[in-house]
């Protein structure tokens, strides 16, 4: 059975808005993190593998079926969109019987799942709590158990750890982890923790485009040898700042130990260190804009 | 899959703060209404008078509208509707002239002479009524001369064609009165009576508040941001939609079909105690036939703008229909078909006038509810042109089918 996402030469225009350019892409099984700013493209591009969207031009295929299948696509995928939320006034169970009988699912399927799903997403004990009473945390994973109750092979989450405090930050990503075993979990997001923390395979957006796509280790590469750690005076700050990109910060008394990309070792004093997921964002996203 | 989520969404209207205050609005002016009306009473012999009916015969329009014409002239108070509202116009000495001039016309006698004839009517008491169409003057003269009237005066006067009829109000015989009394008892058999006045006055309500629930399950997605997830599930576009217009549909005619039978307990002993036989399924028929083509156009004619525009505009379109339909688009307040998206017929009896209304009723009444279902086809289109993003338009509108992020 094919058990990935391949996108060829997919454009999107809004109007004269050119929202996608000529992205290709294949989403291989497993967590797949999609990466970029605001306004990057990746909601449309989820709303696109979602079926929401029509591409422009391009071909994408979803599990070997053309995303023009509607009806086969979406018996196939889970999608928990950016700022989830259902009517007020229903519980937790109503929520999930409703979008469960939405998905197709039968009387006796949905009896079976609907707990099987809020056990999973740690909601066993609020069948009865309305969603107007829900916590953000709380609606995003009843987001996800609503998303994973026809058992899909794609599972589609845009944004989903805006906005929650930490602890309920991890217990997500957690979660994304568990259930990406066996499927597809495609994970839309413009924070870099999230990634760092979650997935193998990544693709970077910026601006319509696709500037990266391969496994995380690849794109640690590229910022290899070009992250550097230096402690300096207060007063040098500033001057840093407007020389180099600075990824981080830390106060010591007088003196602060600054983390920076360089493409060479110009500044004195300071060291090469390992880039993390985030250096190595900040360095193409730098790329990026210098082209 | 479409009962489980028909029943749902039903579900979700018991829910609803706006279902219970329909009902609230419903109930009281069913109570308000409904409670004034009296049954016809069974006329004796040698009664004092048994009431006014409308003549058809055009020299009793013609005689009974000069009566008004020369009442009204000589308060200079002439009474109009120009939009449905009652507005009093009072004539300059020019105007009056020219009122003046078709009133010679119409009794074919001098200016002087009839003014004289008229002063001594109102000052003088127990003198009786004299003035008479001249008979030189034609039935279609007399139309032209009102049209030239209505110029004068302006528009919705009591001189427009539509209102002619109702100047012919003639004193009912006792024969008449009988035979009214019959038909109310043996072929409307006291219900129907009651069922077309119950159909009358909920069809003015229904005419616009099922146009809230429309907008409001429309709005209720995107309020709640559901519509994403609801766009991306498997169920198909006229499942969801279907299933949504038929369980507002269902669930605002229930209240009426419960009021229905308050009211036909009601007629039915008014029935028995008047010795008819009842029809019992009269206020079915009439609310299926009658008030349903209303109920469904307005709430699917909202549903379908609101789906459409992604906002309250159904409701203004709405009201504007209902104004027209309620204030403008009568030929009598009282009894009016026609066209209109509310008939009315708001008069226990006259089971004859029921009958010459009657099939431009159903023409009328098949037409709304074609469009209601037109409306329902329609709204599954744009649900499904929704889902897919749009299509490669972009409009002010077509700014709802698309979400850029």
């Amino acid at each position: 059975m094919n058990t990935e996402i391949v996108l060829k030469n997919v454009n999107k225009f809004y109007g004269k808005n050119q929202a996608l350019k000529d992205i290709s892409l294949t989403i291989p099984n497993g967590m797949f993190g999609l990466l970029g700013r605001n306004g990057a493209g990746k909601t449309t591009l989820m709303k696109i593998l979602a079926t929401l969207h029509n591409a422009d031009t391009g071909k994408v295929m979803i599990c070997g079926l053309d995303v023009e299948e509607r009806a086969k696509i979406r018996d196939k995928i889970g999608y928990l969109p950016q700022d989830f939320t259902m009517y007020g006034t229903m519980s937790v169970y109503e929520v999930m019987d409703y979008l469960g009988t939405l998905a197709g699912l039968k009387k006796k399927e949905r009896a079976l799942r609907i707990p099987q799903m809020l056990d999973k997403v740690n909601l066993q004990n609020n069948y009865k709590t309305k969603v107007k009473a829900m916590s953000g945390g709380m609606r995003r994973r009843l987001g996800i158990a609503q998303a994973l109750l026809n058992n899909p092979q794609v599972l589609i989450v845009d944004e989903p750890t805006a906005g929650l405090d930490p602890e309920e930050r991890v217990r997500f990503r957690n979660l994304l982890c568990e259930i990406a075993d066996q499927r597809i979990v495609i994970l839309s997001t413009h924070i870099v923790g999230d990634i760092e923390a979650t997935c193998e395979n990544i693709a970077i957006l910026h601006e319509g485009e696709l500037c990266f796509s391969g496994k995380v280790s690849e794109l640690l590469n590229i910022a290899k040898g070009k992250i550097y750690i230096a402690e300096i005076s207060k007063l040098e700050l500033e001057e840093m700042k407007s020389k180099y990109i600075v990824t981080g910060m830390l106060t010591k008394g007088s003196k602060v130990e600054v983390r920076f990309v360089s493409e060479d070792n110009s500044f004195p004093y300071a060291r090469s260190v390992e880039p993390n997921v985030e250096d190595a964002y900040l360095y193409l996203m730098n790329g990026k804009e210098k082209v | 899959m479409f009962m489980s989520l028909f029943l749902k969404e039903c579900k979700i209207w018991c829910k609803s703060i706006l279902f219970y205050a329909y009902i609230i609005i419903l109930f009281f002016f069913y109570v308000t209404q409904m409670r004034s009306e009296s049954a016809i009473k069974r006329p004796r012999p040698g009664e004092k008078e048994y009431g006014i009916t409308y003549s058809e015969n055009n020299s009793d329009i013609m005689n009974g509208t000069l009566k008004v014409l020369l009442n009204e002239y000589y308060n200079n108070k002439f009474v109009t509707y120009p939009m449905g509202f009652y507005k009093p116009v009072i004539l300059s000495a020019n105007e009056i002239k020219q009122v003046e001039k078709n009133i010679s016309k119409l009794t074919g006698i001098t200016e002087k002479d009839w003014k004289e004839k008229l002063d001594h009517y109102y000052e003088s008491k127990n003198i009786k009524w004299s003035f008479y169409i001249t008979k030189d003057i034609g039935y279609n003269e007399f139309l032209s001369i009102m049209s030239d009237l209505e110029k004068v005066i302006g528009k919705g006067s009591k001189y427009s064609a539509k209102a002619l009829k109702g100047n012919a109000k003639i004193a009912k015989t006792y024969e008449q009165a009988l035979k009214e009394y019959d038909e109310f008892l043996k072929k409307d058999k006291v219900t129907r009576a009651y069922a077309r006045v119950f159909s009358d006055y909920m069809g003015i309500v229904l005419a616009i508040l099922p146009a809230f629930f429309g907008v409001a399950r429309v709005l209720q997605d995107k309020r709640s941001n559901a519509s994403a997830v609801i766009y991306s599930k498997k169920c198909s576009s006229i499942i969801i939609v279907l299933s949504r217009c038929l369980a507002i549909i269902v669930m605002l005619f229930i209240p009426v079909l419960i009021l229905s039978c308050f009211s036909l307990v009601e007629s039915l002993y008014i029935a028995k105690t008047m010795g008819a036989a009842p029809d019992y399924f009269v206020y079915l028929k009439f609310c299926i036939g009658w008030l349903l083509p209303i109920l469904m156009f307005v709430s699917m004619l909202s549903y379908f703008i609101t789906e459409l525009t992604n906002s309250i505009l159904a409701l203004l379109i709405n009201s504007g229909i209902w104004f027209v339909s309620v204030f403008l688009g009568f030929d009598s307040p009282l009894i009016s078909v026609g066209w209109n998206l509310v008939p009315r017929f708001n008069i226990i009896g006259m089971h004859g006038m029921f009958q010459e209304i009657f099939p431009q009723l159903v023409k009328n009444r098949i037409l709304y509810s074609i469009l209601g279902v037109f409306m329902i086809l329609i709204s599954i289109l744009i649900y499904s042109i929704k889902r897919e993003g749009g299509h490669k338009f972009y409009g002010k509108i077509s700014q709802n089918f698309n979400n850029q992020s």
